[in-house]
């Protein structure tokens, strides 16, 4: 994609991601930057923060989620789209490390599988990072769609 | 309402020219039927009805915000 193809998209995905909070009554302001070479973070402020947040930001991965459908295109052209609000991903990341870390600490001592509650493939994903290189335990996922839950076993 | 559901609709689905909602607004529930190209069900539905689900979410939001109760309907 060309830098101008690019800058393009950018300005129509801020576009439509105003006018989607604009319709949708939410107090929220938005910004849209590149911060990487074919990254495009959404990032927002204001007043119902807590309602994009809540239940482990249900609302912001909604709007994630339908931006990258609606842009689809551009997706499969290796551009990056991601939501963020008051630096939520990475408190959430930290979160699910230390989570990780717990269950697998518990696991290896106890050698009795640990199962999470169901996440979305975006955390699951940072809790089988996490514990990649941590010995004596293996991590799976299981379960379909919405149910998907990551499995910590004893190797 | 009715506009929220046409800009999502309309970014999603390859017939932009195609998508019609209606509105019907009762006591205490606003019903949004959905209708969009033949082809475009699956655009507005996605894989196991993931996109449905995203834009019930922010539909849902916006009725907490104006305190009131909307559905959506994807008509076929």
């Amino acid at each position: 994609m060309t830098t101008e193809n690019f800058d393009d998209m950018k300005d129509r995905i801020e576009t439509f991601v105003k006018d989607l909070v604009d319709k949708s009554s939410l107090d929220l302001r938005v910004e849209v930057t590149e911060t990487a070479p074919s990254t495009i973070e959404v990032s927002f402020l204001g007043f119902d923060l807590p309602l994009l947040l809540g239940h482990n930001a249900e609302l912001l991965d909604a709007l994630q989620y339908v931006a990258r459908r609606a842009f689809a295109t551009a997706v499969a052209e290796g551009v990056q789209i991601d939501f963020d609000a008051g630096g939520y991903r990475e408190t959430r990341r930290q979160e699910l490390e230390l989570m990780a870390q717990k269950a697998a600490e518990r696991v290896k001592v106890s050698k009795v599988p640990f199962v999470f509650d169901p996440m979305n493939a975006q955390d699951r994903r940072i809790i089988h990072t996490a514990l990649v290189d941590f010995d004596g335990i293996k991590t799976e996922s299981e379960g379909e769609g919405q149910m998907r839950r990551v499995r910590v076993y004893p190797s | 309402m009715k506009e929220l559901i046409e800009l999502v609709a309309r970014a999603l689905v390859d017939h932009p020219d195609q998508v019609n909602v209606k509105e019907h607004e009762g006591a205490q529930t606003t019903v949004l039927e959905l209708r969009v190209a033949d082809g475009d069900l699956g655009k507005v539905i996605g894989k196991q009805g993931r996109t449905a689900r995203a834009i019930r979410t922010i539909l849902n939001a916006s009725g907490t915000k104006l305190k009131k109760r909307f559905v959506l309907e994807i008509l076929e």
